[in-house]
């Protein structure tokens, strides 16, 4: 319980960086599932969790005023669950990242909603404000700032802590019934299909026509290094 | 139009004041004036030279608390030149007020479109391909962390830069502080991360390629159909979930089988 409440506390302050603060790419998938890897004891499994959500919601990331379904929330909430499943799983690995995948994009939905929640308690703060102003009251700005980063915090802290021992509780049974073949080979599939669609995604991002060499650069040098490793 | 008794650049100190602050920009963001919390958190340092009672800080504070919207990055220039408004209209009571809002609501739009451009569509996806390519090359746990700090500077070196430009041109350009809001003013730049995003999705394309490929022929079709259902959905519809959710339900399926 400790380790999760540890893991959830580190999640919400990561992702103030998403919008609330600095907008360094910490909160990014890449960043933000090795940081909380190596704070669950497991590094490896952050970075490939990373990769994979990041190459997910690469062509999806927000832009503006927009709110769309928190890639970044959602990456958090899964890295955190998959930490806790395969610590006690650690034989179904591939099929917990795979499972931890589903979840992220599923929890994506709640990540956007609390994003709304936070902008509507920030207009509640706006109003409190401009009252005391009205009064002819002074206001300390520094305060009104902390304040929003506490609660922007509070909110993500409180729904992944939530979510991840409902659905610890909920994949546990499930994962320890599923036979494991059967669980490797989803996972090992599942893997392969999230990159593929990944992929897919994120060569749609840079389309400008003049890149195409580019691109075609890129699969060389890549294929080189292959070939290279191989021999 | 520039008044005079203002000195024509900020010291280093208030630059890093500014920049300090500009970094919680989005904080306060929320529907009705969108950053205005952030934007006057970011201009506190100005109000307290600017505000000598208790009435006029009271009042510099409802102004800069109405709707106001901007990259968070490029919103530095905002910050600059409202700076030097402010202490223009303090030592001359020139501009007036009324200007100085217009002003801020005409760089509404440029901040945002020259913003959204060059760090939203280019430089922050561009960097992540660098993240991610160097992921599939690093060998190990040691040399992968090399590459989140090398994607954290090659990201972040730019991004402060235009942050402190923004808030030095705007505060020396004031009201002629469109003219510096130009996608041009980054084209090396832009053109530069767009050519490491490009050569990175070209590398990593092979590379996850190879991967599915190695394990089986079925898997390789796998990726293929998934790459596939993703490109298609994404160019002609716009769609993101309905690929994802879909491919993860095709390897649940063939995984079964």
């Amino acid at each position: 319980m400790l380790q999760l409440l540890g893991l959830s506390l580190s999640g919400a302050i990561i992702l103030l960086d998403s919008t609330a603060a600095f907008q360094m790419l910490i909160a990014q998938p890449l960043f933000a599932c090795p940081l909380l890897g190596f704070l669950g004891g497991n590094i490896d499994l952050g970075f490939e969790m990373g990769f994979l959500l990041q190459l997910i919601w690469l062509a999806n990331m927000p832009v503006g005023a927009a709110i769309i379904p928190e890639g970044e929330f959602g990456s958090v909430a899964g890295v955190i669950l998959a930490l806790r499943l395969t610590e006690q799983l650690p034989e179904l690995k591939h099929f917990i990242i795979f499972i931890a995948l589903i979840y992220a994009v599923f929890v994506s939905y709640l990540g956007a909603k609390s994003v709304t929640f936070i902008r509507n308690q920030n207009q509640h703060y706006l109003q409190h404000i401009l009252k005391r102003l009205n009064r002819g009251n002074r206001i300390k700005i520094g305060l009104v700032i902390l304040n929003a980063l506490i609660f922007s915090a509070a909110v993500f802290f409180i729904i992944i802590f939530v979510l991840t021992i409902v659905f610890e509780n909920i994949f546990y049974p499930i994962l320890k019934s599923t036979p494991l073949t059967v669980a490797n080979r989803i996972g090992m599939i599942g893997k392969i299909s999230i990159l593929g669609v990944g992929m897919g995604l994120t060569v749609t991002l840079l389309k400008d026509k003049r890149l195409w060499p580019l691109y075609v650069l890129g699969m060389l040098i890549g294929g080189g290094l292959m070939l290279y490793g191989l021999f | 139009m520039a008044y005079s008794n203002v000195p024509r650049r900020l010291k280093w100190k208030d630059v890093l004041s500014l920049l300090w602050r500009s970094f919680f920009i989005q904080t306060g963001w929320n529907f009705k004036s969108m950053i205005s919390i952030g934007f006057c958190f970011a201009l506190y340092p100005i109000g307290r030279k600017v505000c000598h009672t208790k009435k006029e800080y009271i009042a510099f504070l409802k102004r800069h608390l109405g709707f106001f919207n901007a990259h968070p990055y490029f919103a530095s220039y905002a910050i600059g030149a409202t700076a030097r408004l402010e202490l223009e209209h303090a030592a001359n009571q020139k501009p007036s007020i009324e200007l100085i809002e217009k002003f801020k609501n005409a760089l509404i739009g440029p901040l945002g479109a020259v913003g959204d451009q060059c760090c939203w569509a280019v430089m922050r996806p561009a960097a992540l391909i660098f993240g991610l390519t160097g992921l599939k090359i690093a060998p190990n746990v040691f040399w992968k962390t090399v590459v989140l700090l090398l994607t954290f500077i090659l990201y972040n070196i730019p991004h402060i830069y235009i942050r402190i430009k923004g808030i030095r041109d705007g505060y020396e350009t004031g009201f002629e502080v469109y003219k510096k809001i130009r996608i041009d003013t980054y084209g090396k730049l832009v053109q530069l991360f767009k050519i490491i995003g490009v050569i990175g999705i070209g590398m990593v394309f092979i590379w996850t390629f190879q991967q599915a490929f190695i394990v089986h022929w079925h898997v390789s079709i796998m990726f293929v159909l998934s790459f596939v259902l993703g490109f298609g959905l994404r160019v002609k519809r716009n769609m993101f979930y309905t690929p994802v959710l879909v491919s993860m339900i095709l390897a649940i399926v063939i995984g079964l089988l």
